[in-house]
């Protein structure tokens, strides 16, 4: 026997049954939304555990861990196959279709009179609505060195008349990142959402909630109306944005609803075939105790592009903002 | 001289919250690998931020003791012998080891990399006493037999303060006994693809230490230490690896290294053994070899076991 076995123990061993059994009792351990989003984990246990096989090759694994993580319905729940050559995202058609649903390019050539964009952020830019009072800014992912930068970028465009805040395509990040620049647009202090991590073997155990509240950030902040425009792939960190910018009373949603699904994410956990995955580990409740999982902001108007809008070279849900700010302001 | 202890133990704070800032804990974005560059570049930065600290830190050190020595043979009688009480030590060579971290990774882990170390003893001049300081650094490589593509980075430091008194002397007077406390501070991070995978263990406590001395020769002798910690405070990853801590505390590392709670054996098990031989070279320089076998085990939740056998290699300078 060897050293490493003499300390460390056993290995695990790399089986489809075993797989299947570490795959299964991580999340059920360990995944934080099963009663959120009304999963019976055990049912499903009793409904794919049959199909594994210790003959079987890795392709029916991969059919069953991608089946059986498709019930949670969760973007935050994902599989890798070794050296990420394929992976999986749970629930994540939907998401995937809304790619070709928005166009930055078509945006920057037919809507901005010209784009700045932010080099020390991961995707923030901004610019004007080419003939029309309108401030425009686009923020892709909440990630970057420095989210007091929407300070800067709001002292170019505070003197236009209203702000459409792009967050569409947005793929989630750091909600504290989130939280700085929606203070930009903060009208008050308010309780906006709980968060609570799972902390034990029971599907119930949560740790206690910390309560996350909107607030004034920079040294002013822009109160004229602003649009948000949402999709169904902004997500996570986006939708935490979102809960902080809806708070607000001169804040609109248009668009699609948003992918729902809010919790951070953990680790990355390994199997002994070489894949990877990782799942939700908290639940995020707002102040009534409901919970956005699975269910998404929906927006006040509701319109979506389609691919061929794209092709055809309109944004139909950026003119819609358009036509709402002249129709409630009077805002060209 | 152990005002010197701190700029090393601050050095290190900072080039963690570096790495925690720079590579994002917390992210939530769906984008896979994101920063996955980062992974290596911060690593070697890592290194290099301590090598490049470790001249002016060793420089300061001789400066100190320098002055001190000068001092003292000026205070003293023109001509006396000034007994050697001080001995300085840099070592050089392998970390070698197995861990297992349910926090981190479900799968055992073989660990290799480069140990650099720094030693600095003060004897008392009726040898009595002694004072030790010990501090390590090392990054290594983690494997797993299952793949390469989950290869990831074990970076860990020690810093030891102790004090030691000698025991009633045996028969044998090439021998000396001596036991007393120590304090400790020791960090490991385990990382994987820039933070997608991460666990760490601080540990910061006192517990007991025996040394014994033996005298080989005129030139050579050899010692070896046993140190058996006996409360600490242990921070480690919450249940789920993460929570709302965490992620609030990414900027700011010495809040969640020093976050934690009171730990005796019942929560962390541990010894350290090393052994050490050392030759005389001149008047003033000895060369040293030192083996270290350093065990940890946490039993509870998210079980960690991990095991070093760190062999170096260096000189020492008396004075």
């Amino acid at each position: 026997m060897s050293c490493k076995k003499i300390v460390l123990g056993e290995d695990e061993i790399d089986s489809p049954e075993n797989n299947f059994e570490l795959l299964w009792n991580d999340l059920d351990q360990h995944y934080s939304l099963f009663e959120v989003r009304n999963i019976n984990w055990d049912s499903l246990y009793t409904v794919y555990k049959p199909r594994v096989s210790n003959q079987a090759s890795s392709e029916p694994l991969w059919l069953i861990f991608t089946e059986l993580l498709e019930h949670l319905d969760d973007s935050h729940t994902s599989i890798n196959t070794e050296n990420d050559e394929t992976f999986f995202i749970s629930g994540y058609a939907k998401n995937n279709q809304s790619k070709k649903e928005y166009s930055k390019n078509l945006i920057t050539d037919s809507y901005l009179e010209s784009r700045t964009e932010i080099e020390t952020e991961d995707n923030l830019s901004y610019g004007k609505i080419k003939n029309k009072d309108i401030g425009y800014i686009y923020f892709g992912a909440s990630d970057g060195s420095n989210p007091a930068i929407i300070d800067e970028i709001l002292e170019n465009l505070k003197t236009h008349k209203a702000i459409i805040f792009d967050i569409r395509q947005n793929t989630g990040g750091d909600d504290y990142y989130a939280a700085r620049i929606a203070g930009a647009f903060a009208d008050k202090e308010k309780v906006i959402y709980s968060a609570q991590t799972r902390n034990g073997p029971k599907h119930s155990d949560f740790d206690e909630k910390t309560f996350h509240s909107t607030k004034k950030e920079g040294p002013e902040q822009f109160l004229k109306p602003v649009i948000l425009i949402t999709d169904r792939r902004t997500i996570s960190a986006g939708e935490v944005f979102s809960l902080h910018m809806k708070a607000f009373d001169h804040v609109v949603q248009i668009g699609d609803t948003t992918a729902g699904d809010f919790s951070a994410v953990s680790n990355r956990n390994f199997l002994p075939n070489g894949w990877s995955y990782k799942y939700s580990v908290q639940k995020l409740l707002l102040p009534n105790g409901k919970s956005l999982d699975g269910i998404g902001h929906s927006p006040d108007i509701y319109i979506k592009n389609n691919e061929s809008d794209i092709n055809t070279g309109t944004d139909k849900v950026l003119e819609k903002a358009f036509a709402y700010l002249f129709e409630e302001f009077g805002i060209d | 001289m152990i005002g010197a202890l701190p700029v090393l133990i601050l050095i290190f704070i900072f080039q963690s919250k570096t790495i925690f800032a720079t590579t994002g804990i917390k992210s939530k974005s769906m984008s896979i690998n994101k920063h996955s560059n980062i992974l290596q570049n911060a690593n070697r930065k890592t290194i290099r931020y301590f090598i490049k600290y470790l001249p002016l830190l060793i420089v300061s050190l001789l400066s100190i003791l320098f002055y001190q020595n000068l001092s003292s043979q000026n205070n003293s009688q023109y001509g006396k012998l000034t007994p050697k009480n001080h001995q300085l030590s840099v070592l050089v060579g392998a970390n070698q080891g197995f861990v297992k971290d349910a926090n981190f990774s479900a799968l055992n882990y073989s660990e290799n990399g480069l140990l650099y170390a720094l030693k600095y003893v003060k004897h008392k001049s009726n040898r009595k006493s002694f004072f030790q300081i010990d501090i390590d650094y090392s990054d290594s490589d983690l494997t797993t037999i299952t793949s390469e593509h989950f290869t990831s980075l074990s970076t860990l430091a020690n810093v030891e303060i102790s004090y030691l008194r000698k025991l009633k002397q045996p028969k044998n007077e090439q021998l000396t006994f001596y036991l007393g406390g120590q304090y400790f501070f020791s960090l490991q991070i385990l990382d994987w693809l820039n933070f997608e995978a991460f666990s760490f263990t601080a540990v910061n406590g006192i517990g007991l230490k025996g040394h014994v001395h033996y005298n080989i020769n005129k030139k050579s002798m050899i010692n070896s230490s046993l140190f058996i910690p006996l409360i600490q405070n242990l921070s480690r990853p919450p249940y789920n690896g993460i929570d709302e801590f965490i992620l609030k505390n990414e900027d700011n590392s010495a809040a969640i290294i020093f976050a934690g709670e009171i730990a005796t054996i019942n929560k962390y098990l541990g010894f350290d053994w090393s052994v050490n031989y050392s030759y005389s070279l001149f008047n003033h320089f000895n060369i040293i070899t030192s083996y270290t076998l350093r065990y940890k085990k946490l039993p509870k939740v998210n079980k960690m076991i991990h095991l070093q056998n760190q062999i170096t290699v260096g000189l020492t300078y008396k004075f």
